[in-house]
Formats: structure tokens, C-alpha cells, sequence
């Protein structure tokens, strides 16, 4: 009933049809559904220059915060006063 | 306009013979709406052979091109954006049948703790657009043979006898030489003829 001829003509005698019209669509809403936010390179570039430059800058008054402690010890437990005795 | 950009990038058909030749930067969607335009066809028919169901070759078509979106950069030009295009559609076809088998079988075990009144049957459907009224009958035991090869003969088959592709357009896209694509041929056609004649038995 089935010579292998007959099978093989049967199956080149299917016909190509078109996809259904609305399946882009359906695609394109997929992908924009599946496309992870996607932050461009310049923004992050901007960012971490923004954070370095945070850095620095904390970096910088926390050092100029220390320089001044220092003195304002120094100037609590050195007094620099005259060792005058008044009412002597 | 984006057509003329595309033409000026080397987008172009593969029904040209034109290979994919760089990407362009400036509209990505464009370029992969030019490309499914010149390659959902292919695609979908591809697909319904693989599953002979309009709604699984639908879901398939989907899954390649959302495949070819993510990967289109990865695309490399040794190889001709159709022969690409194919490869990703044999794989994602396999990979879908093998998710509704699977699938299939946990929704059965599951049933088995159902009481027997909700159980649902599934029968598979053949569903195949491109097959004339008349022959539907007889595609439709070919095709549960051919369902039955292993996954490289299915393939042959399929791109050999339904895609009318010559050997060597076949080994490139499976990627193996056209004396393996040979073999796989003679062997599924051993396979097909007993498992037809089996079933004519019954």
C-alpha cells in the first residue's frame, strides 16, 4: 500500500503556507517583554564617575576634618596660654 | 528608507543568494523585521513539519525569531544567515517537542491522582495546513512514522523528501557531510517502510 515512491511524492506534494499575519506582532511583543531594561553604557560610565568623584571628595573633607581635630586637641590638652598667675 | 540602509548593510534575502554581512547599529528592529519578513515562511513550514499542528509551529516560529533577536549579534559570516536561521529551528522545534513530552508525561501521572471523572485525554491532533483534504489520512500515519525516527533521520527526511533540499544544502545545515546525510537517509527510509508496513498490518 505505501511504496517508498508514493510515500516520498506524497510528502514533496505538501504545500508551503504563510504564517498568519499577526505572528510579528505576537514576536515583537515577546521580545519586549523578554528584553531586560538596558541602561546605556554612557549612563553607567556617568554614574560611576559621579561615585569616584563622591569618593574623592569624602575622602578629601574627611581628611581636612581630621587635620582640623587634631589641632582642636592639641589646642585642649597643650593650652597655648601664658602661664601667668593673676591675683598673685 | 530603512530598506535602502539595510540594502547599503548587506541585509538582504537569502532567495538573492546575499550573505548577512555586518550589523547595523542604527535600528536593530528594523533590520530583524526585514529578517523575519524573508524568513518566517521558511520558518513556520519548517516548524509544521516537525509538529503538523498550526498553534505548536506558531509557538516554534516565535521562539526562533525571539532566538535570532537575542542572538543576532552573536551571528558569525562563515555561515549564510538561512543555514543559520534553519539550525536554530530544527533545535528549537526538537526542544519543544521534548518540553511537551515532558509535559505530557507529568500531566499523566499527575491524573493519576485525579478522580476518574476529571481525567482529560489528549489525542494528538494533525493539523497540518499544507496538506491537501484528501491525503490527510495517509500523511497523517507517514507522519507518526517519521515521528518515530530518531531526531537526526527525522531531520534528514524532513529536509530532504518535504523541504526538497539537495544533500549538500542538507549537510550544511546539520552540519555533517553529505555521505552521513546519505546514511541517515537510508536508514530512516528502512525505518519508515517497516514502520508503515507494521501499521498497515493492523
Amino acid at each position: 500500500m505505501y511504496p517508498q515512491d508514493d510515500i516520498f511524492s506524497a510528502l514533496s506534494n505538501i504545500r508551503q503556507v504563510e504564517p498568519p499575519e499577526e505572528l510579528l506582532a505576537k514576536t515583537l511583543a515577546r521580545i519586549s517583554a523578554s528584553a531586560p531594561n538596558q541602561v546605556s553604557m554612557l549612563w553607567v560610565r556617568v554614574a560611576a564617575a559621579c561615585l569616584l568623584l563622591l569618593f574623592v571628595s569624602d575622602a578629601w573633607v574627611v581628611g581636612k576634618q581630621q587635620g582640623k581635630a587634631r589641632t582642636t586637641e592639641s589646642q585642649i590638652f597643650q593650652p597655648n596660654s601664658p602661664n601667668i598667675l593673676y591675683d598673685e | 528608507m530603512y530598506r535602502k540602509k539595510l540594502k547599503q548593510a548587506g541585509i538582504i534575502y537569502a532567495e538573492s543568494g546575499d550573505k548577512y554581512q555586518n550589523l547595523p547599529n542604527f535600528a536593530p528592529m528594523q533590520a530583524f523585521e526585514e529578517i523575519y519578513r524573508a524568513y518566517a515562511k521558511m520558518v513556520f513550514n519548517l516548524a509544521l513539519h516537525y509538529t503538523q499542528n498550526r498553534q505548536d509551529a506558531e509557538e516554534i516560529t516565535q521562539n526562533v525569531f525571539v532566538k535570532v533577536y537575542e542572538k543576532l549579534a552573536d551571528f558569525r559570516e562563515d555561515a549564510q544567515l538561512k543555514t543559520w536561521i534553519y539550525r536554530i529551528a530544527i533545535r528549537q522545534a526538537f526542544d519543544f517537542l521534548r518540553a511537551k513530552k515532558a509535559q505530557k508525561r507529568f500531566g499523566r501521572w499527575v491524573s493519576l491522582f485525579q478522580p476518574e471523572t476529571e481525567r482529560t485525554i489528549e489525542i494528538p491532533v494533525f493539523d497540518h495546513p499544507g496538506v491537501e483534504l484528501e491525503q490527510q489520512e495517509a500523511l497523517a500515519q507517514i507522519f507518526a512514522c517519521i515521528d518515530g525516527l530518531p531526531d537526526k533521520q527525522r531531520t534528514a527526511i524532513i529536509l530532504l523528501k518535504i523541504e526538497q533540499k539537495s544533500q549538500a544544502e542538507t549537510a550544511d545545515i546539520m552540519g555533517i557531510t553529505t555521505k552521513a546525510v546519505e546514511s541517515l537517509f537510508q536508514r530512516a527510509k528502512k525505518k519508515l517502510g517497516d514502520c508503515l508496513g507494521r501499521n498497515e498490518g493492523k
